[in-house]
């Protein structure tokens, strides 16, 4: 019974996890700290591909042969973020799997000190609908207009950046000055309940 | 804003025919809500010729000089009947000058604060909506408690049409917590800012 997937992986999973045994002590270590820091620092994503293409190079193995043992290999820390699995049940999920005792423990205590990080990246990128990604503002006072000569109003111009997935979509909008104070009132009466909440 | 000529003043003689104070205040609440139009609708020529029986081009003329009154009037935008009989060329009628005075002092803080809300702007805030949610599982972890808001922003867009109330559209944006917070900042800074100017 393995605690990553709940099932029996496939055949490959095992033969894929037995080949980093083949690996020198050094080489292991490197792959399992390119494998730590892809998952506690997901949004450098781009750079794993250079980190693997250079260790592919350095060590004269095939880059394919890399990846799928790479992917295989990711899949027990993800499952293990996923379920919260404890260093343990990551060791023992990694030695029913083929991985030699030794390096199994090696990638459990680095699983230890980085599974905080790692689930924490791991929430902020959960599916997230129309991010507001930035908000610019500013705020004066008409002074004139066509049809009034004096006038002093005060008005408040917000432009939001929504994230919409595929595309940044920026929202242009005014406010009077009664009606950013009941804006600003009810965000704090959010933020107050998400304080609560978290 | 054109110099409105003396021809014009003498259209306003019309009003003398009207039977009570009130069809007066009314005419100039009319003249006010289309003074932006370019040809004052059939309908409100019509009728305020029918009260002062007068014909449909007097009644036509009578209007459109009440409009560059009223438009005048709100330009200057003073309520201090000394600068308001100024706007009138010195031969006009006394009774009826000090008449439409009145009316323009009277009605003049409504008529401004109907311009101030309907001045040329970005698409304006109408109304806006908020919800806080828990994330409780996800594709990544399958037990998490994320707190985020979904705020709900309705934005009435600019205009397109005479005659037509613009579309309103509706934005929906999520935050997380962070963004929250960094919002509040924002807006925090914009308060203070507001409060230093007001002091």
């Amino acid at each position: 019974m393995f605690n990553f997937t709940g099932e029996t992986p496939p055949d490959s999973v095992f033969t894929d996890i037995q080949a980093l045994n083949r690996f020198s002590a050094e080489q292991y270590a490197q792959l399992a700290d390119i494998a730590i820091n892809f998952l506690t620092h997901s949004d450098k994503a781009a750079s794993l591909q250079t980190l693997l293409d250079d260790f592919s190079q350095q060590q004269a193995i095939s880059i394919t042969t890399l990846k799928t043992i790479f992917k295989s290999f990711l899949l027990v820390p993800n499952g293990a973020l996923k379920k919260n699995l404890s260093p343990d049940q990551v060791k023992d999920d990694l030695i029913n799997l083929g991985l030699s005792e030794e390096n199994a423990t090696h990638f459990a205590e680095k699983w230890s000190q980085n599974q905080v990080q790692a689930s924490r990246q791991a929430l902020q990128h959960t599916l997230v609908v129309n991010q507001l990604a930035d908000m610019e503002w500013k705020f004066g006072v008409t002074a004139a207009s066509s049809e009034l000569n004096k006038l002093s109003n005060t008005f408040l111009q917000l432009k939001l950046l929504i994230n919409k997935g595929s595309r940044m979509e920026t929202v242009d909008l005014e406010l009077t000055l009664p009606q950013f104070y009941s804006f600003l009132h009810e965000m704090e009466r959010a933020k107050a309940s998400i304080d609560f909440l978290s | 804003m054109a110099e409105i000529s003396q021809e014009y003043y003498r259209h306003l003689n019309h009003l003398l025919k009207a039977p009570s104070k009130e069809i007066v205040i009314r005419l100039c609440n009319e003249a006010f809500l289309h003074r932006s139009t370019t040809h004052l609708p059939d309908l409100v020529v019509k009728h305020s010729a029918e009260i002062l029986s007068i014909d449909l081009k007097e009644s036509e003329q009578l209007l459109s000089a009440l409009v560059h009154l009223v438009k005048k009037a709100l330009f200057e935008g003073s309520t201090e009947p000394a600068e308001v009989i100024r706007l009138f060329p010195d031969d006009f009628h006394t009774n009826l000058r000090d008449l439409l005075t009145k009316i323009i002092t009277q009605r003049l803080p409504d008529w401004k604060n109907h311009t101030v809300n309907n001045l040329v702007s970005l698409p304006r805030l109408v109304d806006f909506d908020w919800r806080v949610d828990i994330k409780t599982s996800s594709n990544v972890i399958s037990r998490m408690s994320v707190p985020t808001c979904i705020l709900q922003l309705q934005v009435q867009e600019t205009a397109d049409q005479v005659g037509q109330m613009p579309a309103t559209s509706c934005v929906n944006v999520e935050l997380s917590k962070e963004t929250l917070d960094t919002m509040l900042d924002g807006l925090g800074k914009i308060r203070d800012q507001l409060s230093s100017v007001t002091k």
